[in-house]
């Protein structure tokens, strides 16, 4: 079970790591004289800030409010994430940011963590006696934060918050029966999906990996698989990647940064990161046996972080499409960042307030 | 579900991730470690001189002149439309500031650059004074070929021209510039890859847009080797000067050391014009009914008339005793059931080999040839090595004989092959080899065009050596016989070329009228005069050092057009 070290040391270590990631995936040693770049510092002053959010929210807050505050959270940024596309900053086709001067916040992070945390105190709280109620207002919150998100436009994220819901409806109940009717629903209404949901720059990405069709699209895959098949047991050393620094891979210090990271430490690197996240999401795990009713809450935990993980690292070796997806506590962006160490600060706030020890 | 299974999960996706990075690298690694290096580095070829080309006494013919190139680089953009608008300003500004046409400026639309080349030093001075009314810009150099001596040494060093895709590869696998020019004839073309000097590489960094973020200079630039040839200049101009207007080729050999030292025809052309790919010139040449690309000297090909007599001589010792052979000339001879005529329709009377080689009696060779076969003159021309390649750094035509089995009436051919006429065709410069066997003691040396080849560091890489290539039968008193004969033809006054004006005693010679078709001699045109011949040799004593072919196209008489060539020739170098 470890010690609540471990449980802070895990995501800092993997942070640190990340860092370092976007230090040479964003390092300019032709065009600019300063040591490191201005994103570096950014995401330097987001760990640090985040870090600190997580120890607060952990270890000073009293449990009383924990519910109060999900609720409250989650509603404000649904508003949030309402209001983006009317004040929000466009950037790249997509209004996603709200400024605030000095850091773009991107609501649809947050909302993403209080999906989590609302859904397992739904989940917590639950009735079995009106499964389906319970299921119907889980759905209707999936729907209401699924659409929202995606006007914005972010396929990407509106779909892993209506799979949070999703699955928070499921292990409601887990049932075989509750999970082939919605395949079935999921497969049906596919068409429904492609004709009236995708933009067409979606629909470019899906044929260019299922049919390898579109090579403009097949580009930024293709120079992705070149950083890590060229990369080597070792790697090319820090900050002597090719792929990365000069730009070859698109997005290399955000949704990339795997095969930046691949690039420059190799195999090894690659197998130490993955190690890392298998190692933390296992730990995380065991906290059911330390608190059993947490269980819906570190399983959604789980879900989210688990399938960023696993969504991010397959669309950079190239099995999986291009979505925007960025890999939890190594990817650059301050929303994300913070939005991971606010959700983990909520998760050991809920348990360790009832276990005082491990 | 539990949240351990959910992990389970999790991990088991985890390490498919890690496996396809394994086969990513084991599998595919080669391939796409080739594809991030090609993706970033490049190399970018500067210019290197070509080596120089000289004459035998180093004056230079042929150089490298150096010019400029100023290169606007573009700011790399993804709206199409915003690089145009940059070019369209940098054409704008660049063609007020400087006096260019926009024709003259090239777009290089893989590296983002506007160059504008082949700028004079006082362009390049105006572009600098005024550089705050021009964008940021960049020097780079290039090489001109020029020839000094243009039409004069046109055929013998070329000219240069584009690469093809093919040529362009094999550029680049020897380490030149592949976009640089390649010698497409003459010695710029035999002696390309010595000539052709190694560039600077440049290692050249890009980033996904192709913008240049380093470039470092990975070698020492190499000029081009020299070549050194036997041509003399003056003597070249000369012989060029001397044929006038007319369509011909003349040739001298320095006969110590078989070095060629004049080789030049008429009508020639401008190499400059190729080298500098001035379109509408070297159309002109292409186009001229005079053919100037032709290399008369050695690619034209003209029955030789009388200058092989010797040689049928030669050939016919083989079977008698020619130096004491006599026939009486009245004027022609029926051989095989027809009659052909003596050029002399009076006859010549007794005539033994030294008066037939004086005056240029027809009638003696026929008889001569009737004591031969066909055969024997065709196998005896291909022991001269007329029917070889000859080894040579330019392209020779040697001569042509038809084979004896595609001849009907072989002793009526083999009369007209004795005097040169017939069935029998050859280039001057071949003719030429042939006349220093005779000049000498029967031994034909391989002529030496390129004396030297030297690198950059004045290393001689390449130096002629003398090699005889054939040799005849020549005892000496046919060969007294005939030299008498090519004396007389020169000095004694029944002699062919009596009237040409040689110096006297100097030089011993024989001229030759080549009929173009039989004479028609209703029909009339310049086209269709007899070839004009000359071959000689000086001075007598104590032994030749020099031979001269001059041979002029449908030029007329040989005694009245060429011969009087070759004697102003010959005292002009002399002085006399």
């Amino acid at each position: 079970m470890g010690s609540k070290l471990k449980f802070l040391g895990l995501p800092l270590i993997l942070n640190a790591l990340g860092l370092l990631a976007v230090f040479t995936a964003t390092f300019d040693e032709f065009t600019q004289e300063k040591f490191f770049s201005l994103f570096f510092l950014k995401q330097a002053i987001f760990s640090v800030s985040g870090f600190l959010l997580l120890w607060l929210i952990s270890s000073k807050l009293p449990i009383v409010f924990y519910r109060s505050v999900v609720i409250s959270g989650f509603i404000l940024f649904l508003v949030l994430s309402a209001l983006t596309p009317i004040i929000g900053e466009e950037a790249k086709g997509a209004v996603r940011w709200i400024s605030l001067g000095f850091f773009r916040l991107q609501p649809s992070e947050f909302l993403k963590v209080f999906s989590v945390l609302i859904a397992a105190e739904m989940v917590s709280s639950a009735k079995l006696d009106f499964l389906l109620w319970e299921r119907i207002k889980l759905f209707s919150l999936a729907l209401l934060s699924g659409l929202l998100i995606l006007a914005q436009p972010d396929a990407g994220t509106a779909t892993l918050i209506f799979s949070i819901f999703w699955c928070a409806a499921f292990i409601l109940n887990p049932s075989f029966n509750f999970l082939v009717k919605n395949l079935l629903i999921f497969f049906s209404a596919l068409p429904l999906i492609w004709f009236f949901l995708l933009h067409d720059y979606q629909k470019n990405r899906l044929y260019a990996f299922f049919l390898k069709g579109s090579p403009a699209n097949l580009w930024q895959v293709e120079q992705a698989e070149i950083a890590i098949g060229s990369a080597g047991f070792l790697g090319k050393g820090f900050l002597k990647g090719t792929q990365g620094r000069f730009e070859l891979i698109p997005e290399r210090h955000t949704d990339f940064i795997f095969s930046v990271w691949t690039e420059e430490f190799g195999l090894l690197g690659a197998a130490v990161l993955i190690s890392l996240y298998a190692y933390f999401y296992y730990s995380l795990s065991k906290l059911e046996e330390v608190s059993p009713g947490d269980k819906p809450l570190i399983t959604l935990t789980l879900f989210k972080l688990g399938s960023e993980t696993v969504v991010n690292l397959f669309m950079n070796v190239g099995i999986f499409p291009v979505v925007g997806v960025a890999l939890p506590f190594i990817s650059y962006g301050g929303s994300n960042l913070l939005s991971n160490y606010l959700l983990l600060g909520f998760v050991y706030w809920k348990i360790w307030s009832k276990v005082k020890s491990f | 579900m539990s949240p351990k299974h959910l992990t389970y999960i999790t991990i088991l996706l985890l390490l498919l991730v890690l496996a396809r990075v394994i086969y990513l690298q084991l599998q595919k690694g080669p391939e796409l470690t080739l594809k991030a290096l090609t993706n970033v580095y490049s190399s970018q070829f500067g210019s290197a001189p070509r080596g120089l080309i000289l004459d035998w006494k180093d004056n230079i013919l042929v150089e490298d002149e150096k010019t400029y190139c100023l290169d606007i680089p573009i700011k790399f953009s993804k709206r199409k439309k915003e690089v145009e608008s940059q070019v369209n300003q940098a054409i704008s500004s660049l063609t007020k500031v400087l006096p260019v046409e926009e024709s003259e400026l090239s777009w290089n639309e893989k590296n983002l650059t506007l160059s504008v080349c082949d700028l004079s030093h006082e362009k390049l001075v105006k572009a600098f004074r005024e550089r705050h009314n021009l964008p940021t810009f960049f020097i780079s150099e290039k090489y001109r070929r020029k020839n000094n001596y243009p039409f004069e040494f046109a055929h013998v060093v070329g000219y240069l021209g584009s690469p093809s895709a093919e040529e362009k590869r094999q550029l680049a696998q020897l380490g030149f510039n592949p976009q640089e020019l390649i010698g497409k004839a003459g010695l710029e073309r035999s002696f390309d890859l010595l000539l052709r000097g190694y560039p600077q590489v440049y290692k050249v960094i890009y980033n996904a847009k192709r913008q240049v973020l380093s470039k470092q200079p990975t070698r020492q630039v190499i000029k081009g080797s020299n070549v050194k040839l036997a041509l003399d200049l003056n003597w070249q101009k000369l012989a060029f000067n001397l044929l006038g207007n007319r369509a011909g080729s003349i040739i001298v050999f320095d006969l110590d050391t078989n070095e060629v030292r004049v080789l030049v025809s008429k009508p020639s052309f401008d190499p400059n014009a190729f080298n500098l790919s001035n379109h509408e010139k070297i159309r002109s040449f292409l186009e001229s009914p005079y053919k100037p690309l032709l290399f008369r000297a050695t690619q034209g090909m003209y029955p030789p008339g009388s200058v092989v007599k010797m040689f049928s001589a030669i050939l016919a010792s083989s079977q008698i005793n020619v130096s004491q052979f006599t026939e009486y000339c009245n004027g022609g001879k029926f051989v095989g059931g027809k009659f052909l005529k003596c050029h002399k329709h009076e006859g010549h009377g007794k005539t033994n080999l030294s008066k037939a080689i004086r005056e240029s009696c027809d009638t003696f060779f026929y008889s001569l040839a009737q004591r031969l076969n066909y055969s024997d003159f065709f196998q005896g021309y291909k022991s001269l090595g007329l029917m070889e390649k000859l080894e040579f750094p330019l392209p020779v035509k040697g001569g042509l004989i038809v084979p004896p089995e595609k001849v009907r009436n072989s002793l009526f051919e083999s009369a007209l092959i004795s005097i040169g006429q017939g069935t029998f065709s050859i280039s001057p410069f071949q003719l030429g080899v042939l006349i220093n066997g005779l000049a000498t003691d029967g031994k034909i040396f391989r002529p030496i065009l390129v004396k030297e080849i030297s690198d950059q560091m004045g290393q001689i890489t390449f130096k002629a050596k003398p090699q005889i290539l054939w040799s005849f039968d020549f005892p000496k008193p046919l060969k007294e016989e005939i030299w008498k004969g090519l004396i007389e033809a020169v000095n004694h006054p029944t002699g062919t070329a009596y009237k040409a004006g040689f110096p006297e005693g100097l030089v011993a010679g024989k001229t030759g009228t080549a009929q173009v078709v039989e004479l028609k001699k209703h029909v009339k045109g310049s086209h269709l005069d007899h070839h004009a011949w000359f071959v000689g040799f000086w001075p007598i004593k104590p032994r030749p050092r020099y031979s001269i072919v001059v041979q002029i196209e449908h030029g007329g008489s040989g005694g009245k057009v060429a011969a009087p060539l070759a004697a102003e020739f010959i005292r002009l170098i002399n002085g006399i």
